[in-house]
């Protein structure tokens, strides 16, 4: 399984929707890997980043406030190198171009199966 | 002696007095005759004045005989009638008059015209002169008063800043004024030789020429054309010409006037003005919106193509009954009276109306919605002389929205029987299973989608708007919850009538209230087994407070954890909306859960 070496890998999750913050937890943890933090709102998710320093973030992108993921994400990549999976169902051209700066790890559409999610983590970490 | 020698003293007799008759009359005569009559010697001294000369003088005899006359006059006057008095003296001349002033002796000075003539003697030496005068005084005055009238007039006439002319029955020029000379570039030799037709436009030539001869022969009225003057410089400019007509007493032409005004800066503003006009309406022609504009008594003075088409039929100016062929309506079909119109209102209070919506049936029965725009057309002083009103077809809009709305409908009801679907799906692995563990755990996963289910119908009800009724909402979620609770359970749901909440936190509240009421209906029960629960929904500043009592046994925070984790997926969706879970124990267990209402997302 791997679970060892997932154990290093600690992960933020961004994630205003409770219940799908809820389901990204326990698929990740599922498979092994730690959890950072949940935060709800782009403000929290920069403070965790530079607190916790996980190695990645899965980012969703709408969030509550005036932030979107692709400004936290921004943010995060800016203050501490630090990549993120976008999460979203704002699949469009637009969005995209903005996150590019943020040099995304890659792109999870919403709804997704349990085993995108896995997947594309574990070929982030293989990329980091 | 004899009697030849008595009829010759009687003929003398007779001839003395006869001479005698005469000289009395000759002295009356010389006298009282109406004239001053003076005699002088050389030197100008009177030597005989008569009771005339003393009137007019106003002097005595005694004053005037002995006097010189050169020595009373006006200097002014003297030089002239001394060189010709030496004239007549010297016998170069017989007689000559002057006009000159007489100082009277009561210091009023007069005009009078003087006659001086010479008397000779028989060898041709001169004797005396006889100064004949009488007052022209007022005839003088007259006189100066006419020649400063006639020079005013003349200047009045010569520098008028209007082409003034005189024309003979041919039209020939007879006279001119400077203004003339100007307008036409013709100096005023030249014009004296031309006739108005000469400097006339070809083109208008003709009309000008049939004008004049009917009013030279008729006995016409002044009248007024305009044509076009040609320059000598060959320059053309228009002119407005008013021509009239001075006859003698018997009503026979003297000559005509002609006065002429240079319009061609007026004629170029009216040409923009009307350029502008027409651009102005072509503008509006081609505007795809129905324009029209009315009188203030509201008949039609100009309409587009776009309101012929709208208003189905044909619209003629000038008549205010083109609205009559229309019905019109208000949004929700009752029939709206014309003068209840916004254009009617705008015609009658002299005010824009805007906002207004209204439905228009065509003859034809085609019903169009449509947005006026009527606003008031005013003069320079505000008063209203007239209205422009632009109707907005929005027949595509309503259609559009008509369609949203089906399509908002049609989404809300296959969600609902989705959750419906699912629900069912649930309930039948319930009560499919045999293990008691999953019959709980598929017991409240149903719960928890009826109660999605609940919040989902309230949406729906709430149609295309982007807040639901929260009093609906608790209603329909608690009445859900109730189902599955055993035994008697109170929920009473306190007024919030007037609260509505944004969509967006229909489905977590919906949950997060299921959560509490399954708790209390579970936990806090009171020793009879019955229960009592308390639902409220309350705004406090920048937050609203949903409250769950109950009457049971209430619990501490601590004890959290043993109470399902249930009381963790409220916290984590109050963490959703923004908001906290807070637990009191009142003796009973009052769950609060505060939250926040962003407002609509979109």
């Amino acid at each position: 399984m791997g679970h060892g070496r997932n154990e290093r890998v600690s992960i933020l999750i961004v994630e205003d929707d409770f219940l799908a913050a809820m389901e990204i937890e326990s698929v990740l943890k599922e498979a092994g890997y730690q959890i950072a933090g949940v935060a709800v709102h782009a403000e929290e998710a920069v403070g965790l980043a530079k607190s916790a320093t996980p190695t990645l973030v899965i980012m969703d992108i709408r969030l509550a406030g005036n932030s979107d993921g692709v400004d936290a994400a921004l943010d995060i990549f800016r203050a501490t190198g630090i990549r993120s999976i976008f999460a979203t169902a704002h699949y469009d051209a637009d969005t995209r171009s903005r996150a590019q700066a943020a040099t995304p790890l890659g792109w999870l559409p919403k709804p997704y199966a349990p085993n995108a999610l896995l997947a594309l983590v574990k070929k982030a970490v293989e990329e980091l | 002696m004899g009697l030849a020698g008595t009829n010759r003293r009687q003929d003398e007799i007779d001839l003395e007095q006869a001479l005698r008759e005469q000289n009395q009359r000759l002295a009356v005569t010389y006298e009282h005759a109406t004239v001053g009559i003076a005699e002088i010697d050389a030197t100008g001294k009177r030597m005989r004045v008569n009771a005339t000369a003393c009137a007019i003088t106003g002097r005595a005899r005694e004053d005037l005989v002995g006097g010189n006359v050169f020595d009373v006059m006006h200097p002014e006057d003297r030089e002239e009638d001394w060189q010709q008095f030496q004239r007549l003296v010297r016998g170069e001349l017989d007689r000559y008059s002057i006009e000159k002033r007489i100082v009277r002796k009561d210091g009023t000075v007069i005009w009078a015209s003087v006659m001086t003539s010479a008397v000779r003697n028989e060898d041709g030496t001169f004797s005396y002169a006889v100064r004949i005068f009488q007052d022209i005084t007022e005839a003088k005055h007259a006189i100066d008063a006419l020649a400063e009238s006639e020079q005013r007039l003349a200047a009045t006439y010569e520098h008028a800043g209007i082409a003034i002319s005189e024309v003979n029955a041919q039209g020939h020029l007879l006279r001119v004024n400077e203004t003339t000379c100007t307008i036409t570039g013709y100096s005023r030799e030249e014009l004296l030789k031309l006739t108005i037709f000469d400097v006339t436009h070809p083109d208008d030539r003709d009309s000008d020429i049939s004008s004049f001869e009917q009013q030279t022969v008729a006995s016409a009225n002044p009248y007024a054309l305009e044509k076009r003057l040609v320059r000598k410089d060959g320059g053309i400019i228009w002119v407005s010409v008013t021509s009239s007509i001075v006859r003698d007493a018997a009503g026979k032409f003297r000559y005509g006037i002609r006065v002429m005004r240079d319009i061609t800066m007026q004629r170029q503003a009216r040409e923009a003005l009307r350029a502008s006009e027409r651009h102005f309406r072509e503008l509006l022609a081609s505007l795809p919106a129905a324009v029209y504009t009315t009188d203030a008594a509201g008949r039609l003075t100009f309409f587009n193509q776009a309101a012929v088409e709208l208003a189905g039929g044909t619209l003629e100016l000038g008549s205010n009954e083109w609205y009559a062929a229309w019905r019109l309506l208000r949004p929700d079909s009752t029939p709206l009276r014309y003068d209840e119109s916004p254009m009617a209102v705008t015609l009658r209070e002299n005010r824009a109306v805007r906002g207004a919506e209204l439905i228009g049936e065509r003859p034809d029965g085609r019903r169009i919605p449509f947005i006026p725009y009527p606003t008031p057309l005013r003069d320079e002083t505000g008063k209203l002389i007239g209205a422009v009103n632009m109707l907005v077809d929005i027949s595509e809009r309503k259609q559009a929205e008509a369609n949203q709305k089906v399509l908002l409908d049609e989404l809300n009801h296959r969600v609902k029987n989705n959750m419906q679907m699912l629900n069912a799906l649930l309930r039948t692995a319930q009560r499919e299973t045999r293990s008691v563990e999953a019959r709980t755990v598929l017991s409240d996963a149903s719960n928890r989608v009826g109660a999605m289910a609940a919040a989902q119908q309230v949406l729906y009800e709430a149609g295309n708007a982007t807040t639901y009724s929260a009093k609906g909402f608790l209603e329909g979620v608690c009445a859900s919850a109730k189902q599955a609770f055993g035994g008697t359970i109170n929920i009473s749901i306190a007024d919030c009538t007037f609260t509505r909440l944004s969509n967006d936190t229909a489905m977590p509240l919906a949950l997060i209230l299921n959560e509490l009421l399954t708790n209390a209906a579970k936990h806090g029960r009171n020793e009879k087994g019955g229960g009592s629960i308390q639902v409220r929904l309350s705004k406090a500043p920048d937050a609203y407070v949903l409250e769950v009592e109950d009457d049971g046994p209430g619990f501490d925070a601590g004890d959290a954890n043993k109470r399902a984790s249930g009381l963790g997926l409220v916290s984590g969706l109050a963490r959703q909306l923004g908001g906290t879970l807070k637990v009191e124990r009142t003796p009973g267990a009052r769950c609060l859960v505060q939250f926040v209402d962003h407002g609509p997302a979109y």
